[in-house]
């Protein structure tokens, strides 16, 4: 399964890319199981405060991935 | 949602103008069933953080989510209110203090409607969009904005 990941504000400065593929053997991964893996890889992720959009919708952890979804990090809205 | 309004965008590159909101207004002269107008426009605040003082906030976004929660933010408001037209312009990059970086436009046949519509709008606007501000100081270091 391969999967796109965009970061954005805080998380792109923790991250220090704004977007990346990621691509796993497991043939079911959810939300959580994605976010555990990127919580190892870059260190301040987990104090970190942010939403996950899949595929532009706001989704919860449990959300099933499916091949070519992108996935999205969003820290606090700031808008207006 | 079925829609007859057509998509639209809602980032402008920098600062939004004195010039730009004139001319919005001006256009809708010809909209004669229209009898009242209410603008909302933000405005970048020189916030003192830790001593150090905000000179511009640099916004960036997640631009196709972002268009998509405007689309649907207005048509919930098309819904819900009785409104002749509504615009909503957000900056996107620097934006320096004082200057204005959201823009939204309602206009309606009677007045009343135009208040609870506009509050509805801004507050949908703060809570739904995934935009984000970085909060630039004199001394070239930054904090990231979180809206309260």
């Amino acid at each position: 399964m391969t999967v796109t990941i965009k970061y954005f504000g805080l998380i792109a400065d923790i991250t220090r890319l704004k977007e990346e593929v990621f691509s796993s053997d497991a043939e079911l991964l959810n939300v959580e199981d994605l976010i555990n893996n990127l919580s190892h890889k870059y260190s301040g992720l987990s104090k970190a405060s942010y939403i996950i959009a899949v595929n532009k919708s706001i989704a919860k952890t449990n959300l099933k991935l499916n091949n070519n979804d992108v996935l999205a990090l969003l820290p606090p809205f700031a808008g207006g | 949602m079925s829609t007859t309004k057509p998509a639209k965008k809602s980032f402008v590159q920098g600062a939004i103008g004195a010039t730009f909101i004139g001319d919005s207004i001006a256009k809708h002269q010809s909209k004669t069933t229209i009898g009242a107008h209410n603008i909302f426009l933000g405005q970048v605040r020189g916030d003192v953080i830790d001593g150090k003082t905000v000179t511009a906030i640099e916004y960036s976004a997640y631009e196709e989510m972002a268009e998509q929660s405007f689309h649907e933010i207005r048509e919930t408001a098309f819904a819900k209110y009785d409104l002749t037209c509504l615009h909503i312009y957000h900056s996107i990059g620097i934006v320096k203090t004082g200057e204005i970086c959201l823009f939204v436009f309602v206009s309606a046949p009677k007045r009343k409607v135009v208040y609870e519509a506009l509050n509805f709008l801004v507050e949908e606007i703060k809570e739904k969009v995934a935009i984000f501000g970085k909060e630039l100081f004199e001394d070239e270091t930054y904090t990231w904005k979180q809206n309260t």
